[in-house]
C-alpha cells in the first residue's frame, strides 16, 4: 500500500497513527458513553414498565375486590333475598344465594340479620346464629348502612366457622428465607381475604348483611392472572419473566414465583429492608430485588385493611434477565455500528492521507532530480486543489531556476573566456615583450655608442631622439614583461600605515605633488598584514601618482585606513577631488594599457600592474568616480 | 691583450657587444651556442667568458660547470 514510498515513515505514520488514534477515540469514547446511556435507559424503561405493571396489578386487584362488592349489592336488592332475610328464612336464603355463588365463585357468602347474627352461611350451611358484628366490614356496613369492600387478615377461629377446609387451605408453614424479616412463629394460621360487604333493606329498613369473601392464601388465580396478562407467560431459559405476589404482613401466601424445584415460593418472607419501607412506612418500592434465588426488577405496594392500616404488599416483578437481554442486544447492535463506523472512518481517513502522501512523494523525487540537474522532471498533478496549485508553481520555479541556471552558465563562461583571453594576452603579450626585448637592447647599444662617439656632431641630437625612444620601448616591454610575470610574493608583516607613510615620504617631494595638499585618516592601532611590502608600495605609489595626475591645478589626496572586523580585512582607501572617470570608462581602468594620458607620459600599465599585485595577495581594488568631483579607489586586503 | 669570450644564442646581442668593446684594447670572441663556445673554450685560452644562461641545447650553466672541470 503505502508501504514503498519514498517518504521518510516518520510522517506517513504519524499521519495515519494520529488519524487511526482520533477516530479511535471517538469511537471508543462513544462507545463507552452510548453503552452508558442505553443502559440508564433501558433501566429507566425497566423501572417504568414495572411501575405500570405495579399499577396494572394493583387496580385489577381492587377491581376483582369492586366486582365482588357491586355482586353483592346486586344479590342484596333482590326481592326473594330481600323477603328470606326478613323471614329468617335460611333454606331459601341458602338456595338462592348458591346460584348466585356458582356466578362468582366465593369462599364464603355469608348473610346476617340488622344485629349482625349470621342467618346463613352458603358454604358452611351448619354454623349459623354467631354474631358477625366484630367483622370490620361487616360492623361498617351495620353501623353505615352502605357497602364496603376491602381486604382483610382474618384469624384461624373465625376462619374455622366458614368451614375446615377453608382453615386448611389458609395454613402455611413458615420457609426459611435469606434476609427475610424475623417471625415470632414458623407457621401462619391467619387468611388474607378480599372481602365485600352490602346492606340489604326492605322498603327503606335496613335489615341485613350480605357479605363474602375469597381467601387469598394458596389461591393462585389471582397472581397468574397478572402473569398471564402483563407478561403474556414469556420465558427466558426456561424461567418466566414475570412474577405477581400477596403478602400477608411480610408472608408470600399466594404467588407464582417458582423455588429451584419448580414450586411456588409460599410461605417465604420478604426482605427486611422491603419490609420497613412498605408496611412501616406505607410507601411503594421499586428496585432490584433478589427473589427467592433470582434477580427480579421488582415493584412493592402496600395493601391496606378498612382501618387503612397496611395489612399486606402486592408485588409484581420482571426477571432482571429479560432487561439484560434487551441491554446486550441495544449494546451489541450499537457496538457494531460504532466498530462499523469506526471502520468506515479510519478507511477513508487512510485513503485521504495517500491522496496527501501521493503528490508529496512526486514532489520530494522531483526535488531530488532537480539537485541533481535535471530540469525537465515536471509534476503533473490535475486535482484543482492546494496540491494541484504548489505543483504548478512548482514547476513555474522549475523554469525560473532552469533560466537562471543557463543565465549564469552563460556569465561564467564568458567570464572564464574573458580570463583565458586575458591570461592568452598575457602570454602573447610576453612572448612578444620577449621576443623584442633582444633586438631592442642591440638598438640601444648602436645607438647610445654613436651617441656617445659623436657627441660633437651635429647628429649628436638625431641620436639622442633615437637613444631616448629606444628606451621608452624597453620601459614599455620591461611593463609588460612585469605584468605578466608571476612573481613570488614576500610576505612579511607589516603596519599598513607606516607602509603607507614610507610611500608618501618619497611622494612628498615629487615634482607633481607640489600644490596637492595630502589628509591622512589612520586608526590609533590596527592590525598588522601579512604581505609584500615593495608590491604593496608599489600599489599605493601607483594610485597615489594617478590621483596626482587628475589634479594637475591642485587638490585633495586624503588616504583612509579602517579595519573591518565582521569581515578581517585592512581597508584603505585613496580620495582625490580630481576631474574623476566618466561612466563608460570606469569598468576599463584596470585592464593593461588603458590610459588617459598623452603619448609618452604612462604605458597604462600602472592599475593592471596593481590589480596583479592585490589580485595576488587575495584582497579587492576597486573604483568609484564622480565627474569633476574627485575619484576613489578602494583597497582590501584580507588580515 | 684581454680575451674575452661572449656565448649567447641571440645574434644581435654578440654584435653589440662587439660593438661596444671595439675601441678598447680588448679581444672579443663569440658563439652562438653552448656547443660552440665549450669548443672555443677547449681551444683557446680565455681571461672572461660571459655566458648567456638561457640557450637551446647545452645552456649557461653546463658551459661554467664544464669551465670549472
Amino acid at each position: 500500500m503505502i508501504l514503498n514510498t519514498i517518504i521518510r515513515p516518520t510522517i506517513r505514520v504519524r499521519l495515519v497513527l494520529s488519524l487511526i488514534s482520533v477516530v479511535l477515540f471517538t469511537g471508543v469514547s462513544s462507545i463507552i458513553i452510548g453503552i452508558w446511556i442505553i443502559n440508564k435507559n433501558i433501566l429507566s424503561q425497566a423501572y417504568d414498565a414495572v411501575q405500570g405493571h405495579l399499577n396494572t396489578a394493583r387496580y385489577i386487584y381492587h377491581q376483582q375486590i369492586n366486582d365482588i362488592s357491586t355482586f353483592l349489592t346486586l344479590a342484596a336488592s333482590r326481592s326473594s333475598i330481600k323477603g328470606a332475610v326478613l323471614n329468617n328464612d335460611r333454606v331459601h336464603l341458602i338456595d338462592e344465594l348458591e346460584k348466585f355463588n356458582h356466578i362468582i365463585g366465593l369462599d364464603y357468602l355469608n348473610v346476617t340479620d340488622e344485629n349482625g347474627v349470621i342467618i346463613a352461611r352458603v358454604n358452611n350451611k351448619d354454623v349459623y346464629g354467631d354474631n358477625a358484628r366484630f367483622e370490620p366490614y361487616v360492623g361498617y356496613v351495620l353501623e353505615n348502612h352502605s357497602p364496603c369492600y376491602g381486604t382483610d387478615i382474618i384469624n384461624k377461629d373465625i376462619l374455622l366457622l366458614e368451614g375446615e377446609k377453608i382453615a386448611k387451605r389458609a395454613f402455611i408453614k413458615l420457609k426459611p428465607t435469606a434476609m427475610g424479616q424475623k417471625r415470632y412463629s414458623d407457621f401462619e394460621d391467619r387468611g388474607l381475604s378480599i372481602v365485600a360487604a352490602s346492606p340489604v333493606f326492605k322498603d327503606d329498613r335496613f335489615i341485613g348483611v350480605v357479605f363474602g369473601g375469597r381467601l387469598l392464601n394458596n389461591n393462585f388465580e389471582f397472581v397468574d392472572n397478572i402473569k398471564n396478562l402483563v407478561f403474556r407467560d414469556e420465558k427466558i431459559n426456561g424461567v418466566e419473566v414475570g412474577s405477581a405476589t400477596l403478602f400477608l404482613d411480610g408472608l408470600r401466601v399466594s404467588t407464582n414465583v417458582k423455588r429451584q424445584d419448580g414450586s411456588r415460593a409460599v410461605g417465604t418472607q420478604v426482605s427486611e429492608k422491603v419490609y420497613e419501607k412498605v408496611v412501616h412506612q406505607q410507601k411503594t418500592w421499586l428496585d432490584k430485588a433478589f427473589v427467592v434465588n433470582k434477580w427480579f426488577i421488582s415493584g412493592y405496594t402496600p395493601i391496606h385493611n378498612i382501618k387503612d392500616e397496611v395489612i399486606g404488599i402486592l408485588y409484581v416483578g420482571m426477571l432482571e434477565d429479560k432487561y439484560d437481554q434487551i441491554r446486550r442486544n441495544t449494546t451489541m447492535f450499537f457496538l457494531i455500528m460504532t466498530i462499523i463506523g469506526t471502520l468506515i472512518a479510519v478507511i477513508l481517513s487512510i485513503s485521504l492521507i495517500k491522496r496527501i502522501i501521493y503528490p508529496l512523494k512526486s514532489f520530494i523525487s522531483a526535488s531530488q532530480e532537480i539537485a541533481d540537474g535535471n530540469y525537465s522532471r515536471k509534476i503533473h498533478i490535475e486535482s484543482k486543489d492546494e496540491m494541484g496549485i504548489l505543483a504548478s508553481s512548482f514547476n513555474k520555479m522549475i523554469d525560473a531556476i532552469f533560466s537562471r541556471d543557463q543565465i549564469l552558465k552563460e556569465s561564467t563562461q564568458s567570464q572564464i573566456a574573458q580570463s583565458e583571453k586575458l591570461a592568452s594576452l598575457g602570454r602573447l603579450a610576453s612572448g612578444i615583450a620577449h621576443e623584442v626585448n633582444n633586438p631592442l637592447t642591440g638598438i640601444l647599444t648602436y645607438s647610445s655608442m654613436l651617441s656617445e662617439e659623436l657627441k660633437d656632431s651635429q647628429h649628436k641630437e638625431d641620436l639622442d631622439i633615437i637613444v631616448k625612444e629606444t628606451l621608452r620601448c624597453r620601459n614599455i616591454v620591461r611593463g609588460i614583461l612585469d605584468f605578466a610575470r608571476e612573481t613570488k610574493l614576500e610576505r612579511s608583516l607589516v603596519n599598513i600605515c607606516d607602509v603607507i607613510n614610507d610611500t608618501l615620504k618619497i611622494l612628498e617631494n615629487h615634482i607633481s605633488f607640489h600644490n596637492i595638499r595630502i589628509i591622512r585618516e589612520f586608526p590609533e592601532s590596527i592590525p598588522d598584514i601579512s604581505v609584500d611590502e615593495n608590491q604593496i608600495k608599489s600599489v599605493i605609489n601607483n594610485l597615489c601618482l594617478n590621483a596626482a595626475d587628475a589634479m594637475p591645478e591642485g587638490g585633495d589626496l586624503t588616504i583612509t585606513v579602517r579595519y573591518d572586523d565582521n569581515l578581517n580585512y585592512v581597508i584603505i582607501e585613496i580620495y582625490d577631488t580630481g576631474h574623476g572617470i566618466s561612466e563608460e570608462n570606469l569598468h576599463k581602468v584596470f585592464d593593461p594599457f588603458y590610459t588617459t594620458k598623452a603619448p609618452g607620459k604612462g604605458t597604462g600599465l600602472g592599475l593592471a600592474v596593481s590589480y596583479g599585485i592585490i589580485n595576488s595577495h587575495k584582497g579587492t581594488i576597486d573604483v568609484r568616480s564622480d565627474i569633476g568631483k574627485g575619484t576613489v579607489f578602494t583597497i582590501k586586503l584580507p588580515a | 691583450m684581454s680575451k674575452i669570450l661572449i656565448i649567447d644564442d641571440e645574434p644581435i646581442v654578440l654584435k653589440s657587444c662587439e660593438r661596444i668593446f671595439k675601441n678598447e684594447d680588448i679581444e672579443i670572441d663569440t658563439a652562438v651556442s653552448g656547443e660552440e663556445g665549450i669548443e672555443k673554450i677547449d681551444a683557446g685560452r680565455f681571461d672572461i667568458v660571459i655566458t648567456d644562461l638561457m640557450m637551446p641545447g647545452i645552456g649557461g650553466m653546463e658551459v661554467v660547470k664544464h669551465i670549472n672541470l
